[in-house]
């Protein structure tokens, strides 16, 4: 015996994910895809390079003292 | 889906005399869409509608609504309906299906009669929508082609 049934069908684009606002220090918690994790990718980038200026600042700081 | 509702006393002869036959080029190819949706029975097989004798117009749904129109086959049957073209491909596949006897579907997608995707699934006495993300490379092939979705009933 056989009984199968389709009811809809349908081709379509899903939505983009919702970018994700990472936390300070990035990395935590995060899950989504496509342009989302692109965005978190980026985020996290900025995030690295302002902290390696502040500690180089910093090191100049302690440089001049 | 309500399987007391059977459609076999109301099934047609015009749909029962076309079982099996290709119907491609009995419709006018719609106009590129952004949404593909079922446009046309290319091969109806051993399926039938659970009312008049088209296929495509029961699960052409903008949103999947309450299974009250439906295509149902009891044979291990194969039938194609076509989703038309689209004017980006997309990327996400989605059906709703069920089998009171816990049959199998397998559903694939063809674009210029090309296997783009073939997803095979054990089914359940409830509606249950299936969704499927494609992969960039399979977006490709489906660029300007003729989509269609082949839909064979298993064991």
């Amino acid at each position: 015996m056989i009984d199968v049934s389709v009811s809809w069908l349908q081709l379509d684009t899903a939505p983009e994910a919702p970018a994700v606002q990472g936390t300070s220090g990035g990395g935590s918690g995060f899950s989504g895809g496509g342009y989302g994790g692109y965005e978190h990718s980026r985020k996290q980038q900025r995030q690295r390079e302002a902290q390696e200026e502040f500690v180089l600042l910093a090191i100049l700081q302690l440089e001049e003292v | 889906m309500i399987f007391g509702a059977s459609p076999l006393a109301s099934v047609s002869l015009a749909s029962v005399s076309l079982a099996g036959e290709k119907l491609a080029g009995a419709t006018p190819a719609p106009a590129p869409s952004p949404v593909g949706r079922a446009s046309a029975d290319i091969r109806r097989g051993g399926w039938r509608p659970s009312t008049g004798s088209a296929l495509y117009p029961m699960v052409n749904e903008a949103e999947a609504d309450a299974n009250t129109s439906y295509i149902r086959t009891n044979t291990l049957s194969t039938c194609e309906i076509a989703l038309g073209t689209m004017t980006v491909p997309g990327n996400r596949m989605r059906y709703k299906a069920a089998s009171s006897l816990g049959n199998g579907l397998v559903f694939e997608l063809l674009s210029d009669g090309v296997l783009v995707a073939s997803w095979a699934h054990s089914l359940t006495a409830t509606d249950d929508i299936y969704s499927h993300t494609l992969t960039p490379a399979q977006m490709a092939m489906m660029t300007g082609g003729y989509l269609t979705a082949r839909m064979t009933a298993t064991q």
